[in-house]
């Protein structure tokens, strides 16, 4: 069992509630319409979905991934309670993922139009690597959003974080997306010291 | 209920397909055919047998080939004498 599924029996008491407001802004950034395919990776427990199926209705889609099948396990615990169909689940390394993937949990291939990357670029490793796979999965015109912590130089608090979230908050996890992206805009969200850092949402359109 | 998919599975099953299909055109470009092998099969399976069938019951010794060697070989004239010429100048010494 790795670390990522221990984490996930006490993930959505103990840190989620921190992030209430960050998910809601992250799915008002990602400007998504009815029909949309939204690519969520990695989709931990699925606390964003509701937000996210909200924004693309009933013909829209999730595609909701995560390295860990604790999270996972959490995540169709959730989608099965609120009888979500169109939320499609998968176990998978971040560096391995590619679009036949996408379409063997889709059921059929599909267009990625948003690309939401929520808390996960300042913990993967490889992280910039990881970020390019992710972004030549998304369509041309497609939007992506980025939310991660962020502390030049962590606090305690921050190397905490560190610690409990197998992270590197030190990452300055905007600049792939700054040096490739369209209509490029960065801004801080309202952060608390038990984020560890300061909270950074990043968004850009392929070109 | 949705269920999750393990893609590791499904990237290893893709990559198996990929090596096979690889493989056979590797055997196509490459390769003998399945029927230059049958042949190539029997007729090492005929040569096989050939040496089979031509082995003796039991191997040769030294005293066998002795004893082959002397059935086999001529006689000539002046065999019938049972002095051997080494034994006829031992006489004439003595």
């Amino acid at each position: 069992m790795g670390w990522y599924d221990l984490f996930s029996r006490f993930y959505d008491a103990s840190v989620e509630p921190l992030y209430v407001d960050t998910r809601q802004a992250a799915v008002e950034a990602l400007e998504l319409e009815p029909g949309h395919t939204v690519l969520d990776l990695p989709c931990g427990t699925g606390q964003a979905f509701e937000g996210l199926l909200a924004g693309v209705g009933q013909d829209g889609a999730v595609i909701g991934l995560d390295g860990s099948k604790g999270m996972l396990s959490r995540a169709q615990a959730r989608v099965a309670a609120n009888a979500w169909s169109n939320v499609f689940l998968g176990v998978a390394d971040v560096h391995a993922v590619d679009a036949a993937m996408l379409a063997e949990v889709r059921g059929r291939a599909p267009q990625i139009d948003r690309l939401h990357i929520f808390c996960g670029l300042s913990a993967f490793p490889q992280w910039e690597s990881a970020f390019e796979r992710l972004w030549g999965l998304l369509r041309p015109g497609g939007r992506c959003v980025i939310v991660d912590c962020h502390a030049a130089r962590p606090s305690f608090q921050g190397r905490m974080v560190n610690l409990v979230a197998r992270a590197e908050i030190q990452r300055e996890t905007w600049g792939p997306l700054e040096a490739v992206a369209d209509s490029y805009e960065r801004r801080e969200l309202p952060s608390l010291p038990k984020h560890g850092g300061t909270l950074v949402l990043a968004t850009g359109v392929k070109p | 209920m949705s269920k999750v998919i393990n893609l590791g599975r499904f990237r290893k099953r893709k990559q198996r397909e990929a090596e096979a299909k690889q493989a056979d055109a590797n055997a196509l470009a490459h390769g003998r055919t399945k029927e230059d092998k049958e042949l190539q099969q029997r007729e090492r399976e005929h040569q096989h047998a050939a040496l089979e069938g031509a082995k003796r019951e039991h191997p040769l010794d030294e005293d066998s080939i002795v004893q082959t060697l002397e059935l086999d070989a001529p006689k000539l004239d002046g065999d019938d004498d049972p002095q051997s010429p080494a034994d006829a100048d031992d006489e004439h010494e003595s």
